[in-house]
């Protein structure tokens, strides 16, 4: 008799995500799906409204990742006023976006996706989050939270609040930073590269090598990847073009405003959440190795960048590359990705803030509105983010278009999940632990689907309901 | 790695050293759900705040800051939640409700949007002595598209909550809230 695995939602990423696993006859998967309500209607709430707002507005559409958001809508903001913006306020923009990267990923690592490793995937529920990280390891946890202090107090001090940001403007930063606050900032912004330093080492020596087997099996897919680099190919967060990695390894670099010519997006009549796809390599198709599927986030810009420009990140990204080759596609390497971004994140606000020109008093240039369209692209944390507005000659905003990371990744969640789901689960046999591992492949990925849903329910955060043919609830279990 | 203890309490972000910290929760795009950012709002413009006490529009950001306050070594002894709930009540009806009664369904929920994780607000409230109280109100459906702006009733309802608040902690009044209701 065929059943159907509801997980819903799918706890410890960012909103709230419903996972479907269709079992055949024996008990096999036959399919698997994640299910994404997507926030509708932002883009027509737009539509009218001065173009200066959105870099305070759009900071609403996310708590999560609201600086992405903030840059990438300033960025905008540039381009439709055709300026270039001061240097010293690129470079606040820069340190801004590496002190947000740093909690974001320290977060995701130590706190999100790190109970799975730290406590191990089959631990009990309960104790397999955060209080339980902080019962295992209580020293790494202390440090931990003292640098997500430091990371919010930098931007607090650089940009007046580190939630609901407005200090990024069209032509540059609002705010010049004081010599006095550059001084305080320092020493905090060593701290956290010291915890950067640590994390990659106390990974590579305590949890990657224990945990191999499952990154060579959780989620495995081959696919492309895209993302952004420097002119020269080095990897870059903020600015650059972007380029599109195929699973082979060949390429093609392209100017933001161009995206369209390279991604297709594709609707199914399940989920809300659109499919990107690179649209060179054919048609949308959710399988494996489709030619068209790609993937974004950390393993993405590891991979496409030729090189990182900080000496302990390239250091270690030589180290991934000789284990894992380029691309590197096994999923779980997120992780590892993700490590070897914080450290350059970290490796990159010590430097932006040792750059005499980070205290000039010059941080924003004049602009005047007019009838023009603008794209601001930044790296999310979780992938690369698209802000893409046409204005009118008033500078009001007559066409918005945004393309987040999350849903540039749909495909490849689905299709983790999908691969971990059938390799795990046989013959109708599946545990707490099981349901945990399946959860593992989407939570590489990292996923804010705070951006792309809105959804209000106070629901179990993971139920998986065992439906027959009939529609007759046989079994549910949860880990309440 | 490198430990500072003269440096901690200078790192700290604002919302750890205050002693009562007031989080205002919820989406101001979507309708009644800016319920909790508008409590926040209303209170800084129409009460003065002091040095010791920390209002914050966390919108859908909450967990961010609960994260760091649940795991810090400062905390605030007191923290206010002021949220937008759709249980089926009267609309507009602002209640108070303790930690222990909220629904177990969240208990492990690390994903926090409307009411904030239980777990974590029983933590700090039984394991870290950081009095916790959860101010909702029953906003009804939210708008499935965005659309922002509260309705009349939770307009009233954002005037009752924060007069709660402020008398709660004897907030003094500025001169625009007695003229806002004269």
């Amino acid at each position: 008799m065929g059943k159907t695995l509801v997980i819903q939602p799918v706890s410890r990423i960012e909103g709230h995500a419903k996972v479907t696993i269709q079992l055949n006859d024996a008990g096999d998967v036959d399919d698997a799906r994640v299910n994404v309500i997507e926030l509708r209607g932002f883009e027509k709430f737009c539509v009218g409204k001065p173009v200066e707002e959105m870099p305070r507005i759009t900071t609403r559409i996310c708590g999560v990742c609201p600086w992405s958001h903030h840059l990438a809508s300033a960025k905008a903001n540039d381009a439709v006023f055709g300026v270039e913006p001061a240097p010293a306020g690129v470079k606040l923009r820069r340190l801004c976006n590496s002190i947000a990267y740093m909690e974001e990923h320290i977060l995701h690592f130590y706190i999100l996706g790190g109970p799975d490793f730290v406590m191990g995937p089959s631990t009990e529920y309960p104790t397999r989050n955060v209080i339980g990280i902080v019962g295992a390891v209580p020293e790494v946890a202390r440090q931990v939270v003292k640098v997500r202090h430091m990371c919010a107090k930098m931007l607090e001090t650089i940009a007046g609040k580190s939630i609901h940001p407005d200090a990024a403007v069209p032509g540059g930063f609002s705010k010049p930073l004081q010599k006095e606050e550059r001084d305080a900032l320092l020493p905090m912004a060593q701290e956290c590269l010291e915890l950067a330093k640590f994390s990659i080492k106390f990974a590579k020596e305590n949890i990657f090598p224990k945990y191999l087997d499952a990154v060579k099996t959780i989620g495995t897919i081959t696919s492309g990847f895209l993302g952004t680099v420097a002119a020269d190919g080095a990897l870059d967060l903020y600015e650059g073009k972007l380029r599109m990695m195929y699973s082979d390894g060949s390429y093609e670099d392209f100017a933001t405003p161009d995206y369209a010519d390279f991604i297709g997006e594709h609707v199914e009549d399940w989920t809300y959440l659109k499919f990107p796809y690179a649209k060179k390599r054919g048609p949308f198709m959710l399988e494996d190795n489709a030619p068209s599927l790609y993937r974004v986030n950390t393993l993405a810009r590891i991979n496409v960048a030729d090189y990182i420009p900080t000496p302990l990140a390239q250091k270690e990204l030589e180290e991934f590359r000789a284990n894992f080759g380029r691309p590197a596609q096994l999923t779980l390497l997120y992780h590892w990705a993700r490590l070897i971004e914080l450290l350059y994140n970290a490796e990159m606000a010590v430097q932006l803030l040792n750059d005499p020109e980070i205290t000039s008093r010059e941080t924003r240039v004049k602009v005047t509105p007019r009838a023009a369209r603008g794209v601001g692209v930044v790296e999310a944390p979780r992938g690369t983010l698209i802000h893409d507005y046409t204005t009118d000659e008033n500078g009001l905003l007559t066409h918005v278009n945004l393309i987040v990371a999350t849903c540039q990744n749909n495909s490849a969640i689905n299709l983790s999940v999908r691969q971990a789901a059938k390799t795990l689960i046989k013959g109708g046999q599946y545990d707490q632990g099981t349901l945990n591992m399946v959860e593992m492949a989407i939570r590489a990925y990292d996923p804010c689907l705070s951006c792309a849903t809105h959804k209000l329910d106070g629901s179990i955060p993971i139920k998986l309901d065992i439906v027959g043919p009939d529609g007759k609830l046989l079994d549910t279990l949860t880990n309440s | 790695m490198l430990t500072d203890p003269e440096l901690h309490f200078d790192i700290l972000p604002g919302f750890c050293r205050a002693r009562v910290l007031i989080l205002g929760v919820g989406n101001i795009l979507f309708g009644n759900d800016g319920f909790g950012p508008e409590v926040v709002d209303y209170l800084t413009r129409h009460f003065a705040i002091p040095d010791d006490v920390y209002a914050m529009d966390v919108g859908t950001g909450a967990r961010k800051v609960l994260f760091t306050v649940s795991l810090s070594e400062t905390r605030p002894q007191e923290l206010v939640i002021v949220d937008a709930v759709d249980w089926g009540q009267e609309i507009g009806l602002v209640s108070e409700i303790p930690v222990e009664s909220l629904p177990i369904t969240k208990v492990d929920d690390f994903s926090l949007h409307q009411v904030p994780t239980s777990n974590m607000l029983r933590e700090l409230q039984d394991d870290c002595g950081v009095k916790v109280s959860v101010i909702v109100c029953d906003v009804g459906e939210i708008p499935q598209m965005i659309e922002p702006g509260l309705s009349s009733a939770i307009e009233a309802a954002v005037i009752t909550a924060a007069r709660k608040i402020a008398s709660r902690y004897e907030l003094p009044s500025l001169s625009q809230e007695i003229n806002d209701h004269a």
